[in-house]
């Protein structure tokens, strides 16, 4: 279980990116991180893998995140992490030089799969090939916990739709995957479970079950958090004359 | 060995990504040593210059061009010391272009890519340093040698190729070798 305990990051500049976190999940769970640009959905994944620094506790199973289990935690960033200049199977290679519980054939599995070039250098990808090779290397580094931020830029809505079926189909019961994204009603079908992060606060943490029982669906609950007001466009336009059609 | 080699010396198939090629780094190596042998070669010149053994030693007595010397009227060629100067004034350019490659290293992990962030993953902390370190540090530690040993070579030349009337009272002073 990962557990984070009053979590707090100020940037310099007197910027509160996290205000007070406290949250937990465990294993299995696949959990959709929501919130606005600036929320704070990166830097709170970047704060529990140990990229930045915080004031609070996080504690994976109890124990703080040091070098010797955060391989137990993976991580695939919009701002992309892997290697430019090594192929897709180097970066097999690395990676099963690097972490003991690396997933092969998950690997070769996912890459046949979004039909990657394996001996090219990623440098020469496209942009939404590349994206790919930053979530296939997050799912097969064998962690536990896997984090996700904006995984689907740049991935076409095909893509997107079997990704997530796949998504499903490999993970396995004690994988946990931590995923930020904006595509809301896309993986609506996906998680179990939805955090709403509002001005590095946390203002909602809801299962679908829970929603499924209020018989609200997860855009509806997100709305109703963030206040969104529906007549809001009409009422702007019609301040310039024209119609919400 | 070769793995080894692959991984922790820039080039393609390395970790350190974002570096120059292997192969223009090798090129820019090669040109520094020429270079470095090239401008150390400012001894030879002098030494050349000073004739400083060309006297047949013979019994006591000195002759050149057949005529006999004597010792107390030969010139002292120039002290070791003029010899030497700037002979490896490029050597602390060459620490330098190491440290700008250990510094390149580091930064081709956080541009273009983050891939800092996997490093910071592994369980070995020395396994980002060793991938930047490794080919900076054996570069200078290799240019070192390579002018300790001309300096030795050098040294050897001096005071072994010259006759001893001709020396002056010298001893070597190694900041001169690097002034410019």
């Amino acid at each position: 279980m990962v557990e984070l305990k009053a979590v707090n990051k100020r940037y310099s500049g007197h910027v509160d990116a996290l205000k007070d976190v406290n949250l937990s999940f465990g294993q299995g769970e696949i959990i959709g991180l929501f919130g606005e640009n600036g929320a704070g959905k990166t830097t709170l994944m970047k704060c529990i893998l140990g990229l930045l620094g915080y004031q609070g506790e996080i504690l994976l199973d109890g124990e703080a995140i040091t070098r010797k289990n955060i391989d137990r935690l993976s991580f695939g960033t919009c701002e992309l992490s892997f290697f430019p200049k090594m192929t897709v199977k180097e970066h097999a290679e690395f990676y099963e030089a690097h972490f003991p519980k690396f997933r092969k054939t998950r690997f070769f599995g996912l890459a046949e799969f979004f039909e990657l070039p394996l001996n090219r250098a990623v440098k020469t990808f496209s942009a939404g090939q590349k994206s790919q090779v930053e979530v296939i290397l997050a799912l097969s580094q064998g962690a536990d916990y896997i984090f996700l931020d904006e995984p689907f830029v740049g991935h076409d809505i095909f893509n997107r739709e079997d990704f997530y079926k796949l998504l499903l189909g490999i993970l396995e019961p004690t994988e946990t995957v931590f995923l930020s994204t904006h595509l809301i009603e896309e993986v609506e079908g996906l998680v179990s479970r939805a955090v709403m992060i509002h001005k590095g606060t946390i203002i909602g943490d809801v299962t679908t079950e829970e929603l499924e029982e209020q018989g609200k669906t997860l855009v509806d609950y997100v709305k109703e958090l963030y206040g969104y007001k529906a007549d809001r466009v009409s009422k702007s336009l019609s301040q310039f004359g024209g119609t919400d059609e | 060995m070769k793995r080894w080699i692959v991984k922790y010396f820039p080039g393609e198939c390395s970790g350190a990504e974002g570096n120059p090629v292997r192969r223009t780094l090798l090129i820019l190596c090669i040109v520094s040593l020429l270079v470095l042998f090239v401008d150390s070669s400012k001894f030879l010149i002098r030494y050349e210059n000073s004739e400083p053994g060309e006297y047949i030693y013979d019994s006591d007595y000195y002759y050149w061009e057949g005529k006999r010397i004597d010792v107390q009227i030969l010139q002292k060629i120039p002290g070791i010391n003029s010899m030497m100067e700037g002979v490896f004034d490029l050597w602390p350019l060459l620490v330098v272009f190491g440290v700008a490659i250990a510094v390149m290293n580091y930064r081709s992990y956080f541009y273009p890519n983050k891939s800092i962030y996997v490093m910071k993953r592994l369980r070995s902390r020395w396994e980002l340093h060793l991938r930047c370190l490794a080919f900076p540090v054996v570069w200078i530690i290799f240019v070192t040698g390579v002018c300790i040993a001309l300096g030795c070579i050098y040294h050897h030349m001096y005071f072994h190729n010259t006759i001893p009337e001709r020396i002056p009272e010298t001893t070597l002073d190694i900041w001169r070798t690097l002034s410019w």
